[in-house]
């Protein structure tokens, strides 16, 4: 699976590279977390390697958002939005909600593999569209299994409610079906340290599990900080770990000492956490003996 | 590969809608808040309602006599609420604030007022001197301002031998918790307003904070955004 890079500077590394191609991504977040910023980055980078961008938008007015992003330093979107390599779009929750039942096929089979990225944001009133919880559930399954095939998806989800607490159905249902979720928690009401990102999943991928402090900043966006987790895999450590492992040869059977040998090239220490080499060989050894 | 799949995307979400962006523009057929500016005026107010003239222009970049004209227009058509403070005038979004609360956000409205509020509720007990040299104000405007504030009942202060020391009082809390009633009926009240208007109105966010609406008529349209909690927003 191919990794592209999110636009999110610092967040690469906690995801093991960046997210999956033709995957689909929820950002979930209070008001004012950087929802909208992250997906402004999210679009900006792929402009930058060639991707189409389509930024839908269920809340503010395009202006706005446009503006906001000159604001932040971005004026270059303004180039692409000439091109129309960057589109936006405005777009009720019903209005989008008619389009995903009623045209999203057809859509998906004529544009299939475009490769772009495509933000909607907010995708909550989408969900309220519709009244019934299983019928949201089919919309939601519907819009990120399709639009999928047209590029790389990012939602955001609007975090009601008490603080951290994500279990309302309009976040829960998402969150289930979205390849990868990440959650800014933000708490307004304390001060410069209340903003943390955490990776609550990410399929088919190796993630930090930490809570990392972001910011915000001005021509930058979403800064995050990465503490251990940032390091570059360490090639070194998977060849001490190989030792341990030749060590233990003898007692071993063949295709699955083969097995972990493979494993072991590709491990870093940030997947381990706090586990160590002896500990895990520990572990290994008990399963076979 | 083929480009322009954004293109075809909003051809596809908007195509109902199509037909009609190409009407021509029916005079009586439009909101008064299809004109930007006067769109942006009324949020403004939303945020910071009771603001003088000056400080819209200041805020959102329009001139003095683009300004006074919306206003004007917005004062007629019964959207906002204009009322003389002094020599001028200060201006609200009709039913949002009540007549008695007009005062306390017009004070707060003044950056050096708001400067002292938020000084003091950074510094609970601070003596004149000390907000005087933690803003770089003079005297005399701190002596001013804090009077005024406290014969609003947004502060009070105790004497403490040669000073007197200055509190927040419960006043600007008790009117952030007494805001949510309020703002309920004001959203009413400009939901009913749209449809009187014949407006089709959607709601497309509603939290504590604020209000989205799209609103459209004849092909035009408009996205509102407005801000309901001023007593927390006065302090931003
Ligand atoms: N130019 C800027 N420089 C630094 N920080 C900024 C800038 N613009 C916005 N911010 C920060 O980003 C926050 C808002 O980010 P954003 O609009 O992405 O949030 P959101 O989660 O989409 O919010 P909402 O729920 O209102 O849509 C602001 O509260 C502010 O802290
Ligand atoms: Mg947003």
């Amino acid at each position: 699976m191919k990794k592209i890079k999110t636009g999110v500077f610092g967040l690469n590394p906690l995801l093991d590279g960046g997210i999956n191609e033709n995957s689909t991504t929820a950002v979930i977040g209070g008001s004012g977390a950087g929802k909208t910023t992250f997906a402004i980055q999210f679009i900006r980078k792929g402009l930058e390697s060639g991707q189409e961008g389509i930024f839908v938008s269920l809340d503010e007015n395009k202006e706005q958002i446009i503006r906001e992003a000159v604001e932040m330093g971005w004026e270059e979107i303004m180039e692409y939005l000439k091109d129309d390599l960057l589109v936006f779009i405005d777009a009720s929750g019903k209005d989008f909600s008619n389009f995903i039942r009623k045209e999203l096929h057809t859509f998906v089979s004529d544009w299939k593999k475009a490769g772009a990225r495509i933000a909607i944001d907010p995708l909550t009133p989408v969900i309220w569209s519709v009244q019934d919880n299983y019928e949201q559930r089919e919309l939601i399954t519907m819009l990120l299994k399709q639009t999928r095939k047209v590029g790389t998806v990012l939602c955001t989800l609007e975090e009601h409610g008490t603080e951290g607490n994500l279990s309302g159905h309009e976040t829960i249902i998402p969150m289930y079906l979205a390849d990868c979720v990440i959650h800014l928690r933000y708490k307004a009401m304390e001060g410069s340290n209340s903003r943390m990102l955490k990776i609550v999943k990410c399929r088919n991928s190796w993630h930090s599990e930490e809570f990392h402090p972001y910011r915000i900043i001005s021509g930058l966006g979403l800064v995050v900080k990465q503490g251990d987790f940032g390091k570059t895999r360490k090639k070194e450590s998977a060849q001490e770990l190989m030792k341990e492992l030749e060590k233990n040869a003898g007692n071993l059977p063949k295709n699955a000492f083969q097995k972990l040998k493979e494993t072991f090239k590709e491990l870093s220490d940030a997947e381990l956490g706090n586990i160590t080499y002896a500990e895990l060989m520990r572990y290994i050894m008990e399963e076979y003996s | 590969m083929p480009r322009g799949v954004g293109k075809a995307l909003e051809r596809a979400i908007t195509t109902k809608e199509r037909g009609m962006f190409h009407k021509e523009e029916v005079r009586d057929g439009k909101s008064e808040f299809m004109n930007i500016n006067r769109k942006e005026i009324f949020q403004y107010l939303c945020l910071h309602p009771c603001s003088y003239t000056s400080m819209i222009c200041k805020a959102l970049g329009l001139s003095l006599h683009t300004t006074n004209w919306h206003l004007r227009r917005l004062v007629e058509s019964e959207y906002i609420s204009k009322i003389a403070q002094g020599k001028n005038s200060v201006y609200y979004p009709a039913e949002m604030i009540a007549v008695s609360d007009v005062p306390i956000l017009e004070i707060l409205n003044n950056e050096k007022a708001r400067a002292i509020y938020v000084a003091i509720a950074e510094k609970s007990g601070s003596f004149q001197g000390e907000i005087c040299k933690i803003l770089g104000l003079q005297h005399q405007a701190v002596i001013w301002y804090t009077k005024k504030l406290e014969s609003l009942g947004l502060i009070s202060s105790l004497e403490d031998g040669k000073y007197r020391r200055y509190y927040l009082t419960e006043l600007l809390n008790r009117k952030k918790e007494e805001n949510a009633m309020r703002m309920k009926l004001f959203r009413d009240w400009i939901v009913k307003r749209f449809q009187r208007e014949m407006l089709s109105t959607t709601i497309l966010r509603l939290t504590e904070d604020k209000i989205v609406l799209r609103i459209e008529k004849g092909g035009s349209k408009a996205v509102l955004t407005l801000h309901t909690n001023p007593f927390v927003t006065v302090l931003s």
